[in-house]
């Protein structure tokens, strides 16, 4: 068998090109199907994990879609805010074990500035109920004391190089160049292990620090002749009036149906509460179109990769027709030229799936920047779960792909190799 | 010793032919014999060598080879008996083209135990065989494509005797030579057969190069199929 | 400028489905709720999706096709949770529709409640309902359970809700 496999090399070698640019085409297929497929994991996994411990997202009545982009995915921004005594007033409910408001608006140099209260360090949730966990520092305090304090998610602080104890200063709205609140910066506190959620990208201040800001502004923009320096804002009262959003936890996570019909029916205001595992699987299941489309095309890119193979062994079988039956010819057996093709077909399916991984982590690297503005966290490495089944059958098909032409060249006639032909 | 090889009552015909083409009645060469066939072209010259090789099967009749009687044998043990027993030079050279030279030469060694066996060392074997045939060793690691037509007939002759086959079959092997070499060429395979003690069976239609040869058979003279045909 | 562009285009796209409390013929809903051992199942249904009509009986057949409906909803085997969980029901509640004249809709409710005695096992609930009531196509469903929540899709084909 030794000696089959290394002609049976010596022969693929003398058809490198060919067999060359079958296997390129082979790794840009694989590379593409564990590309659409890890970032449609990736994508899921980003999406999914986001949030959870949280039961219900409260917000004023629009879209729950609106609702969740702002909440969780720090992305669009409010039309509404409710009121704080709606909040107040929800969290009465005896259902009820904790809440905590989100107030957005916002930024600093494009990331969105999140003002909380502590308790959302403690509450927050994400992946598999992981809490959040601080990287160096602490939380911002509480009330008056912490007003100027900030925390900052991993991401803010890895690519603006940010350390506990640096000063930075928001921006009002948005915009990276909007209106600026420089007379009013913030002390770095806390700096938050990486989650792969929207926290890492968000700047978290306390709803005090958002009122103080915002003191001598009215409608979107400085008071002309206003201006009250950030050591005399504990003098006036920084309780919010409104806030965007809320999460709430539930005591008993069972009662959420009703509390939700509760929120819902709040009279005080127009509310909505929305239901933030429901709504992400929702959204899931609309995109599931979107996501078997894109399975599909590059399931077809390789079947396309694996006939080009097919096609190739056989076009080369009846150039190999002499070869085969010389080595018949001389003493191979049948299932020796069986193993030669077959073997072949499946290395260079195997080197191209190979190559399809290097290709992959190659562009996964460099593509983990672009893929994070869209808020997925691409991970590198080695493939994972599903991504072995794929290669797996592709790695069939390339083998299956073989057995034609091994079948073909076992069935041909000896008589090819022992009689000229002229 | 018992004879290289012995035909007896042959009959082929080619499917959907009313007539045979080859009807031998008896045909023998002796061990180490080195026998000249010759016949014009379409005389059953090439089927006669593909059923001695076992490629064929006659509808009737037997076919020893050292004793073995081809036709009993399975499809295996045929391929298996050709490889150990026959070496076969061809008209075209059926050399791997992407193979070196001596690699091709040790091609039958790799296939047949007994043929590696009875090489000894196989990679002197097959030098020493290419030596013989005045192929300079910087022309074995060539791939075959590479050699000149005579270079890659030498090598598919000594292909042919590596491991001392006992039988060797030459098919038009000089027909792609010109003339000063067809006689160097055969007179080679000779020498070569003589040394390894091997039976010859030397087919060809140009009746010219038969001059070294220990018997000289026409076909139509042991084929009754041609002799009617022809009448 | 940086923002989830990806989750802004794809939830845009996605709009309709967080609508709430929708009324669509042939579309149902079912919150699933486990509580320590108790798992409550309420079910919301266009009275069309049961009976084919959203209006008061006009003659027996109708009044029949009402009383059917009623009998499918009672029916202790409505909902099957998974067998490992040795769940037990403990109550069913249906609420007909009561023709009061307000609005052209109608819904039809149920609620079934279990006690389980080993609800970590708990992992479906499958439900005959697609089988007596072929005009429903599809149940929007909503679950809760100590592994948080989730959303799924029931269909005739794919009647299985899952943890």
């Amino acid at each position: 068998m030794k000696a089959v496999l290394s002609l049976a090399l010596k022969s693929a070698w003398a058809r490198r090109l060919t067999l060359g640019i079958v296997l390129v085409a082979i790794a840009i297929a694989s590379a593409l199907l564990l590309a659409v497929e890890r970032v449609r994991h990736d994508a899921r996994q980003s999406f999914t994990q986001s949030v959870s411990g949280v039961d219900l997202v409260v917000g004023a009545r629009s879209s729950g879609v609106q609702l969740m982009l702002y909440a969780v995915f720090r992305s669009g921004s409010a039309t509404h805010n409710l009121r704080m005594d709606s909040f107040d007033a929800i969290v009465t409910n005896p259902a009820i074990d904790w809440a905590v408001p989100l107030i957005l608006g916002d930024s600093h140099r494009g990331h969105p500035v999140l003002g909380t209260t502590p308790a959302y360090f403690e509450r927050f949730r994400y992946a598999d109920a992981r809490p959040l966990a601080f990287a160096t520092g602490r939380p911002f305090a509480g009330g008056i004391a912490g007003v100027f304090e900030a925390v900052l998610g991993s991401e803010v602080a890895r690519t603006l190089g940010y350390r506990s104890g640096d000063r930075i200063t928001l921006t009002h709205g948005m915009a990276a160049a909007g209106p600026g609140h420089e007379d009013k910066p913030f002390a770095i506190v806390g700096i938050l292990a990486p989650t792969g959620t929207p926290v890492d990208r968000t700047v978290h201040v306390s709803p005090e620090a958002i009122t103080a800001l915002h003191l001598d502004w009215a409608g979107g923009a400085p008071l002309p002749g206003l201006a009250i320096p950030a050591e005399q804002v504990r003098k006036f009262e920084l309780a919010p009036q409104e806030i965007t959003a809320a999460l709430i936890g539930l005591k008993n996570r069972a009662d959420v149906f009703r509390v939700q019909r509760q929120i819902n029916a709040y009279r005080g205001e127009a509310l909505m509460a929305v239901m933030p595992g429901v709504a992400l699987d929702e959204l899931w299941q609309t995109l599931a179109a979107i996501e078997s489309t894109l399975f599909v095309l590059s399931a077809l890119v390789v079947a396309v990769g694996l006939a080009g193979l097919a096609a190739t062994l056989l076009a080369a079988l009846d150039q190999r027709r002499r070869e085969l039956a010389i080595l018949r010819s001389l003493g191979a057996s049948p299932g020796d030229l069986f193993f030669m093709l077959a073997g072949e077909a499946l290395l260079v399916t195997a080197l191209g799936v190979i190559l399809g991984i290097v290709l992959l982590a190659g562009a996964s690297v460099l593509a983990a920047p672009l893929a994070r503005e869209f808020g997925i966290h691409l991970s590198p490495g080695l493939p994972g779960g599903n991504e072995w089944t794929i290669l797996a059958s592709i790695l069939a098909t390339g083998l299956a792909a073989g057995l034609i032409p091994g079948w073909r060249a076992w069935r041909m006639a000896l008589a090819d190799g022992l009689t000229p032909r002229n | 010793m018992a004879a290289a090889i012995t035909i007896t009552d042959l009959r082929y015909r080619w499917r959907g032919q009313p007539a045979p083409c080859l009807d031998i009645p008896h045909f023998a060469i002796a061990a180490g014999e080195r026998v000249f066939l010759h016949g014009p072209s379409g005389s059953g010259k090439s089927t006669l060598l593909g059923v001695l090789g076992g490629v064929v099967l006659p509808e009737q009749g037997r076919i020893e080879l050292l004793g073995q009687n081809l036709v009993a044998l399975s499809a295996r043990a045929r391929d298996a008996f050709r490889a150990d027993h026959i070496g076969f030079v061809f008209q075209q050279f059926n050399l791997l083209p992407w193979l070196s030279a001596r690699d091709n030469v040790l091609l039958p060694t790799t296939f047949s135990t007994r043929r590696r066996q009875r090489s000894g060392n196989p990679q002197a074997a097959a030098e020493r065989l290419l030596t013989h045939l005045d192929l300079a060793p910087p022309l074995w690691r060539q791939p075959a494509a590479e050699l000149s037509v005579g270079q890659q007939q030498r090598v598919a002759a000594a292909r042919a005797l590596i491991g001392r086959p006992e039988i060797l079959i030459a098919d038009e092997p000089t027909s792609a030579l010109d003339a000063p070499r067809q006689q160097a060429f055969i007179d080679l395979l000779l020498a070569e057969a003589a040394a390894a003690g091997a039976a010859l069976l030397f087919v060809s239609h140009d009746v010219r190069l038969a001059a070294h040869f220990d018997r000289i058979v026409a076909l139509a003279d042991i084929n009754r199929a041609a002799a009617e045909a022809g009448a | 400028m940086k923002r989830p562009l990806l989750f802004a285009f794809l939830l845009s796209a996605a709009t309709a489905t967080l609508a709430q409390h929708r009324h669509v013929h042939g579309e149902g809903r079912l919150d699933a709720a486990l509580d320590q051992d108790t798992l409550t199942l309420n079910l919301e249904l266009p009275l069309d999706a049961a009976v084919g009509f959203e209006r008061a009986p006009k003659n027996d057949k109708e009044r029949a096709a009402l009383a059917a409906a009623e009998k499918i909803l009672n029916d202790p085997a409505l909902f099957r949770p998974a067998a490992a969980a040795q769940c037990a029901l403990q109550s069913v509640q249906v609420g007909m529709p009561t023709f009061d004249g307000s609005g052209g809709h109608a819904d039809i409710e149920a609620a079934h409640t279990f006690r389980c005695t080993v609800p970590a096992a708990l992992n479906s609930v499958e439900t005959t309902l697609f089988q007596s009531m072929k005009r429903l196509y599809r149940l929007d469903a909503r679950r809760v359970g100590p592994g948080g929540q989730g959303a799924q899709r029931l269909t005739p084909n794919k009647p299985v809700l899952r943890w």
